[in-house]
């Protein structure tokens, strides 16, 4: 595949996808490929942590997250280490991403063109692929498979990220909660209560 | 606020804190919501200014968190016996 063509199959998935995955793991080399979808990322305002990067096998899956309406498009690229060429083949997928997805079956999986990017039907994986093998694929259907529930780490919403808030825990016997004014954030084991803003109103209430 | 007796026993008291014994205490967001919070804004900025010695001052907690009970067991009017209650309640349901 031409460059050209990465990029605009790129544009393509950013603007469908405003939002994103946290947990990027960039300390794997990088290559043209990576560096391309980083720029790209960062030209559209979205930092490391709003998409994720997974390598399987030699295969780069780029994972952006389109959270409002809770799509996912990602683009998988298979390339070429030794050369570091972006000669490559490419698969794209789309498909719902709720409590009730479930992963496409092999038989789901249709052949078409890259450059029919902007025909892709929701809920329908597609693949256009001439070298991947299929032990890579049945590891990107794992990988696909496990992603609903895959544990992720973030900041949340940056709203609360940035206003004052009270994390309250969620298991004990007595109610034990912590007032923050600070710039933070938690894992899944505390709840947080944010107005957010940082009014005087709001923080004396937060108190 | 929430740290106080006064709301660990009323949450201990609606199962907004949710326990059986041999299983781990659950609360959920949901019930959070009925716990009702005072908007009188002599109290918030009583506490408020409590809640922030115990953050500025960590070796006496213990005494802050007494003064913010003493300010709510003023405002919802609770008599020594009801604090006492209150307070047995709450050494029950820890152990």
């Amino acid at each position: 595949m031409k460059e050209k063509n990465i990029k605009s199959l790129l544009e393509n998935a950013l603007v469908e996808n405003d939002m994103v995955v946290a947990n990027p793991s960039l300390s794997e080399k990088e290559n043209r490929v990576r560096e391309e979808f980083i720029k790209l990322m960062k030209d559209k305002g979205l930092e490391t942590d709003d998409y994720e990067i997974k390598t399987i096998d030699d295969v780069s899956v780029f994972f952006i997250l389109k959270s409002p309406e809770k799509y996912i498009m990602k683009a998988v690229y298979n390339f070429m280490p030794e050369d570091n060429k972006v000669e490559f083949d490419t698969i794209l997928f789309k498909k719902e991403m709720d409590e009730t997805e479930t992963t496409p079956e092999e038989d789901s999986i249709e052949d078409v063109k890259v450059d029919v990017v902007e025909d892709l039907e929701e809920g329908r994986i597609y693949k256009a692929v001439k070298g991947l093998n299929t032990l890579t694929e049945k590891k990107i259907s794992r990988y696909l498979k496990g992603i609903k529930n895959k544990k992720r780490i973030g900041f949340g919403e940056k709203i609360i990220y940035d206003n004052p808030k009270v994390y309250i825990r969620q298991s004990a016997k007595e109610l034990i909660a912590s007032y923050d004014d600070k710039l933070s954030s938690a894992n899944n084991s505390l709840y947080l209560f944010s107005l957010r803003d940082c009014s005087n109103e709001s923080i004396l209430f937060l108190k | 606020m929430l740290n106080s007796t006064v709301y660990s026993f009323f949450a201990q008291e609606r199962r907004i804190i949710r326990y059986n014994k041999g299983k781990q205490p659950q609360i959920k967001i949901s019930d959070l919501y009925q716990i009702p919070i005072p908007q009188d804004l002599i109290l918030m900025d009583n506490i408020s200014t409590l809640v922030d010695k115990i953050y500025a001052d960590a070796i006496h907690i213990e005494k802050y968190k007494a003064k913010i009970n003493c300010l709510l067991y003023s405002y919802y009017e609770l008599g020594n016996s009801e604090v006492d209650i209150i307070n047995e309640s709450i050494e029950a349901f820890l152990q």
